[in-house]
């Protein structure tokens, strides 16, 4: 068991890749007015996938390069989403044995904690860097995101296994 | 089964990230100096930008496809017809722009700067209660500079404000940050016009009470500022309200230019894309009234 946990990081990398290229794509994808505030967060859905079930080997770091990544292609401020994709991380990092176990139903609402939190970091952030102030339409995102999870959940661990990463 | 070395380490690590992080923060909000490397990895990424963009690319292609062949028959007698109209009168503009030419010279006035019209497709649209912009398909590659001015075919849409290889953000006119120097047309009265962070409102906060304005009135940019030219419709005054204690009309204007729905944008820019030319320009203006006087 223990000879096997290690396994080849190109496939651990070259599956964040793929599924950081199309959560990237799905975040900047033109909406309809009606879903634009439900679209979940989906690079942090992402980050909270790997850092919880690899967790040995994504973590703050990873976060950090994502949110810099995300922070180009929207033409933000840097630091401000990879700090808060880096705290995300670790949080996950941090509890993966707890988070683990749990069944979906509550998993979905640590999930949506966790990103909450990083919402309200980030949204302080841009705050303090820019004339950014939190709104009611903000936190709307949080139940896209909470609805998604066990989708995300399933189509990742799919991958995961079809790339053999323990 | 996580020693206490490991976890300490993986604190440590945290906290590594969290300072450069913070420190990535401060960098790009007091300097300029993360612009080439957000230039190149933007370089980088651009693929997903079109991966992103695609749906809307396939589905103009579909309706375009699909479309049946009377609807682009009338489609095509349309814009037949509107080509007309318009060649008819750019014919006598040209005569006016001459007219004015002279009349300028006469008056001593500065010569008005021609400006280059270059299309843009629009990327992607960020529009929320406090960020309007959009993303442009044209960059430094293209030759577009910060703070250049984007209209479409009505009227302002807004400014340039990040320039990167192969695109560009747009800052809105409604933006709750933007400002705009304008002037009523009707009267020539000049004031500035705010952006809210509404999509179809702005505000033109600074009028007296017995400012001469009045629902309908159409502003039209300035040219004071200096990063618009004047003369292109920005918006139309909705409401006037007079509120007896307050100094100020409280008057909101609704964009002319369609902020949400426009597919293709254009970008001015005058034929010295340098702004140095622009000042020579004015100076001798300047030198050249003084010595009238």
């Amino acid at each position: 068991m223990m000879a096997q946990r290690k396994t080849s990081g190109f496939n651990l990398l070259w599956a964040i890749a793929l599924s950081s290229i199309i959560a990237l794509t799905l975040t900047i994808m033109p909406l309809p007015q009606w879903l634009f505030y439900l679209w979940p967060d989906w690079m942090a859905l992402i980050i909270v996938y790997w850092s919880l079930t690899v967790p040995d080997r994504v973590g703050p770091w990873i976060g950090f390069f994502i949110g810099t990544v995300l922070e180009v292609l929207f033409v933000r401020n840097f630091g401000v989403q990879g700090l808060g994709m880096a705290m995300l991380a670790f949080a996950v990092n941090r509890m993966h044995q707890q988070l683990q176990v749990l069944s979906f139903g509550p998993q979905m609402l640590v999930v949506g904690l966790l990103i909450g939190v990083f919402k309200l970091v980030t949204g302080w952030l841009y705050g303090l860097t820019t004339d950014f102030t939190i709104t009611t339409e903000y936190w709307y995102s949080l139940l896209g995101g909470m609805l998604c999870w066990p989708f995300v959940f399933i189509l990742l661990q799919e991958l995961r296994r079809t790339a053999r990463i323990r | 089964m996580v020693s206490s070395f490991q976890k300490s380490s993986a604190w440590s690590q945290f906290g590594i990230v969290c300072f450069v992080a913070v420190v990535l923060m401060l960098v790009d909000t007091r300097t300029t100096w993360l612009q080439g490397p957000r230039n190149v990895m933007a370089v980088a990424v651009s693929p997903i930008q079109f991966l992103a963009s695609l749906p809307t690319r396939i589905g103009r292609v579909l309706t375009s496809a699909l479309s049946a062949e009377p609807d682009i028959k009338i489609a095509y007698e349309n814009l037949r017809n509107e080509y007309f109209q318009l060649k008819a009168e750019t014919l006598l503009l040209r005569t006016l722009q001459e007219e004015n030419q002279d009349l300028r010279s006469l008056l001593d006035a500065s010569e008005r700067l021609n400006e280059k019209i270059t299309l843009a497709e629009l990327i992607n649209v960020s529009i929320d209660r406090d960020n309007h912009s959009i993303l442009i398909g044209r960059g430094i590659r293209h030759g577009v500079y910060g703070g250049q001015a984007v209209i479409d075919d009505q009227g302002v849409i807004g400014q340039v404000t990040d320039v990167m290889p192969f695109n560009s953000s747009v800052l809105l006119i409604t933006d709750p940050g933007h400002a705009l120097p304008v002037q009523v047309q009707r009267t020539g009265l000049r004031t500035v016009v705010y952006g809210t962070g509404s999509v179809s409102l702005l505000r033109v906060p600074f009028l007296n009470q017995n400012s001469d304005i009045e629902a309908g009135d159409i502003l039209i940019s300035s040219g004071l500022g200096g990063r618009f030219p004047n003369g292109y419709p920005v918006a139309t005054i909705s409401e006037v309200k007079v509120i007896q204690e307050e100094n100020f009309l409280e008057v909101s204007a609704q964009p002319i230019a369609k902020l949400d729905r426009s597919n293709h944008v254009l970008l001015l820019s005058r034929e010295k894309a340098d702004n140095t030319g622009l000042v020579e320009r004015l100076a001798d203006a300047d030198d050249s009234g003084e010595g009238q006087q």
